[in-house]
């Protein structure tokens, strides 16, 4: 008998950062990376559940901007000269280490990297195809986002936050062939009123930060172990504060044991640049081989990382976050008149990157799950078919980061954008409603328009800048494309455009296709 | 008759010369063309004074103002507020005003933050407001007999509770959702710690 349902949503999304020239930026290497250390294993993870017959049961958001980048066939090519690339690295180190203590973990990267590469290129690079493989077979739900990830409730007008809603559901739709039911809000990030917008979009179901739902009005008679349904008509599922605890939590979360990989011990920062240079350039970046594991997270002494018993301690993790899930079903469940719903969010390149026993540990707990004789996996469809009446409910502002708000998003270090930002939302919603029936070369600026306000205005940037991580880059961008999108208002508002300069914008963001332009008229509200 | 056409006539001209001043003066405010970028920017009245400034790269790829008297409230989470504001003074003509003033108010009207400003292109963080109010912010200049003349007027905005609603329907297991007062769950974290 069921006593409980456990919902697992990875949140996948990378910002749009594939650069349009043949040299590898930095910033592009963020994406190679997540192909390398997290989407490919989580794909791994998934086939082998799927050749077991395990019945797994997951649920993925993958945003417009990855989906795009991932689809492209510049981006494709550059993957596997990168991945050529480290292979060249993982092959010069075991020649290093041949008679050394790190000889076994180096051929353990060596041949995985092959057998990536061997499994990419099978796939023809199509990993948004593949994902949607495991979809049409039932255990995969994915999840559609906003455009470029923007934090929706700082948006100025309906317009625009209507603008990153269709804009990402209509990319969906084009590259997975079907309507998305559920939308992943970025950042968790709700404010009342996007429930209608995204209603009128086709969809049905959100996720939500635990208080979202916990604060919301009237009082949620199940708290957040079911779903409600906003007035808008919209469910909203809210994350399980204690098994997000047990995942998330640098303190107190599994990634920190002490036989996990070190993600920060990489030979990128250790070994002498001059032998380094000739595989991954002048700088110092991560090259993925990283020889050591936690051993304490104080100290910095590391012993040498042992993959096979990293890999039995993420079986008993995932024994443990088992055990521990169907205890609070247990508990919750006897003051409940149907079985609590635990919904477990994280963001998808925490696992394999940032944690690289994740996607091992996400395969263990789906086995061990699927003969669990009191705890079922759901999506949230299914959820909804099983329990379609739920409480009427009015979720307030809310979001997942620092303090629960938009205090991440909105403070001294990036809160200068927001008025470049909402007067693009006005002068994009200006240039639609003047331009009724525009020419091809005015449709094909309002186009580049749209793409440069909607890359302007991902949340990544204002994140980026808060956490001081690489700041640089995020002004840089903010900058760009909203200097962009001034120079193609001024050039429509002047009957001037300079089909050059389109041109090269268009081959530095080829975005969204032929992007809506709907939303800003005004009639569309 | 003759003297009457003359007349006419100058005080045409002194129209149209007018008007050309007023349409030149407006259109100086309101469109500059950067020598490199070619789009529209806006004047800097004075420079801002917050310690978030655009840095100088950002000059040259930004308008520092659009030209557009308007002021926007912004919810950050249950006790703080942001607003940014963009006014034109010389608007005023000779009622130019001795000082500017930001004002939130409650949505009833109730005066909650009253203070001067300095910047006519500017911003704030209003800390310690109330969560689950609804507010509006203006911008206001007081002449030099002390009365307030609304400027600007935001949007309202409402904040955010912090904490569970007093209001419950239907059926309701107190027990798990008071806020503080969560049952502690059975469950202990079981796995191995360094």
């Amino acid at each position: 008998m069921t006593k409980g349902y456990i919902m697992f949503v990875l949140h996948a999304h990378l910002p749009y950062v594939r650069h349009a020239d043949e040299f590898l930026s930095l910033e592009e290497l963020w994406l190679y990376e997540a192909i390398n250390e997290c989407y490919l294993p989580l794909l791994t993870a998934l086939n082998q559940l799927a050749r077991d017959n395990v019945p797994a049961c997951l649920s993925m958001s993958l945003t417009a901007s990855l989906m795009t980048q991932l689809d492209d066939s510049h981006v494709k090519a550059k993957f596997l000269s990168h991945l050529d690339q480290s292979i060249r690295l993982a092959e010069s180190e075991w020649v290093r280490n041949r008679d050394g203590a790190t000889r076994d973990t180096v051929e353990f990267y060596l041949e995985r990297w092959k057998r990536h590469r061997k499994e990419y290129q099978e796939m023809d690079g199509d990993l948004v195809g593949a994902f949607h493989h495991h979809q049409a077979a039932g255990r995969l739900e994915i999840l559609a986002s906003a455009a470029t990830h923007a934090f929706l409730p700082l948006m100025a007008s309906p317009q625009g936050v209507k603008a990153q809603i269709q804009v990402g559901v209509d990319e969906y739709q084009r590259r997975l062939g079907q309507s998305p039911r559920g939308f992943w809000l970025p950042e968790c990030a709700f404010t009342p009123g996007l429930d209608y917008t995204l209603s009128a979009a086709g969809i049905e179901y959100v996720i939500l930060e635990t208080h979202g739902v916990a604060h919301a009005c009237p009082r949620p008679r199940y708290g957040t172990l079911a779903p409600i349904q906003t007035p808008g008509g919209i469910a909203c599922f809210a994350r399980d504060a204690e098994s997000s605890k047990q995942v998330w939590s640098a303190e107190e979360g599994y990634p920190g044991d002490a036989d996990y990989r070190d993600f920060y011990r990489d030979i990128g920062f250790e070994l002498d640049p001059d032998y380094l240079r000739s595989f991954v350039g002048n700088d110092r970046v991560f090259t993925g081989l990283k020889y050591h594991r936690i051993t304490h997270r104080t100290s910095e002494h590391k012993e040498l990382y042992r993959p096979q018993v990293a890999h039995q301690r993420a079986t008993e993790h995932a024994g443990n976050f088992v055990f521990n899930r169907a205890k609070q079903a247990e508990w919750f469940g006897a003051m409940m008149d149907r079985p609590p719903l635990l919904v477990c969010p994280y963001d998808a390149e925490l696992f394999g990157h940032w944690w690289f026993e994740g996607p091992c540990w996400l395969e263990e707990v789906m086995r061990q799950l699927s003969g669990h004789p009191h705890l079922a996996t759901v999506n949230a469809p299914q959820y909804l078919s099983l329990h379609p009446e739920n409480q009427i409910s009015q979720p307030h502002l809310s979001s997942w980061g620092y303090q629960g708000y938009s205090e991440v998003w909105l403070e001294g270090a990036n809160d200068w954008i927001y008025r470049h930002l909402h007067q693009g939302e006005k002068r994009m919603a200006r240039l639609i409603n003047r331009f009724a029936r525009p020419s091809e070369l005015q449709k094909r600026a309002l186009r580049q328009a749209m793409r440069e306000l909607l890359l302007a205005q991902s949340s990544d940037w204002p994140f980026i800048m808060k956490t001081g991580t690489f700041p640089d880059y995020a002004h840089k961008r903010v900058r760009r494309h909203l200097c962009n999108f001034n120079v193609l208002y001024q050039e429509l508002m002047r009957h001037r455009i300079r089909e050059s300069t389109l041109q090269e914008m268009e081959r530095h963001a080829p975005v969204f296709g032929e992007v809506t332009l709907e939303p800003y008229r005004l009639e569309s509200l | 008759m003759e003297s009457f056409a003359w007349l006419a006539l100058l005080a045409l001209l002194f129209a149209l010369v007018f008007i050309y001043f007023i349409l030149r003066q407006g259109r100086q405010r309101e469109i500059v063309v950067h020598p490199e970028v070619d789009f529209e920017l806006g004047q800097e009245i004075e420079p801002r004074l917050h310690h978030h400034l655009l840095r100088e790269e950002d000059e040259a790829w930004l308008p520092r103002t659009y030209g557009e008297d308007q002021i926007t409230l912004m919810v950050r989470d249950p006790h703080c507020l942001y607003a940014y504001w963009e006014f034109d003074a010389t608007s005023l003509g000779e009622d130019h005003p001795s000082s500017l003033h930001l004002r939130l108010l409650k949505h009833d009207g109730r005066i909650c933050q009253d203070f001067p400003v300095c910047d006519r292109v500017g911003s704030w963080y209003f800390h310690q407001v109330t969560p689950a109010s609804r507010f509006v912010v203006t911008l206001g200049a007081r002449g030099p007999d002390r009365a307030y003349r609304e400027l600007l007027r935001s949007l309202p905005v409402m904040t955010p509770p912090e904490g569970p609603s007093s209001i419950v329907n239907g059926h309701y297991i107190s027990a798990l959702w008071d806020e503080g007062n969560l049952p502690s769950s059975p469950v202990r974290w079981q796995g191995g710690r360094p």
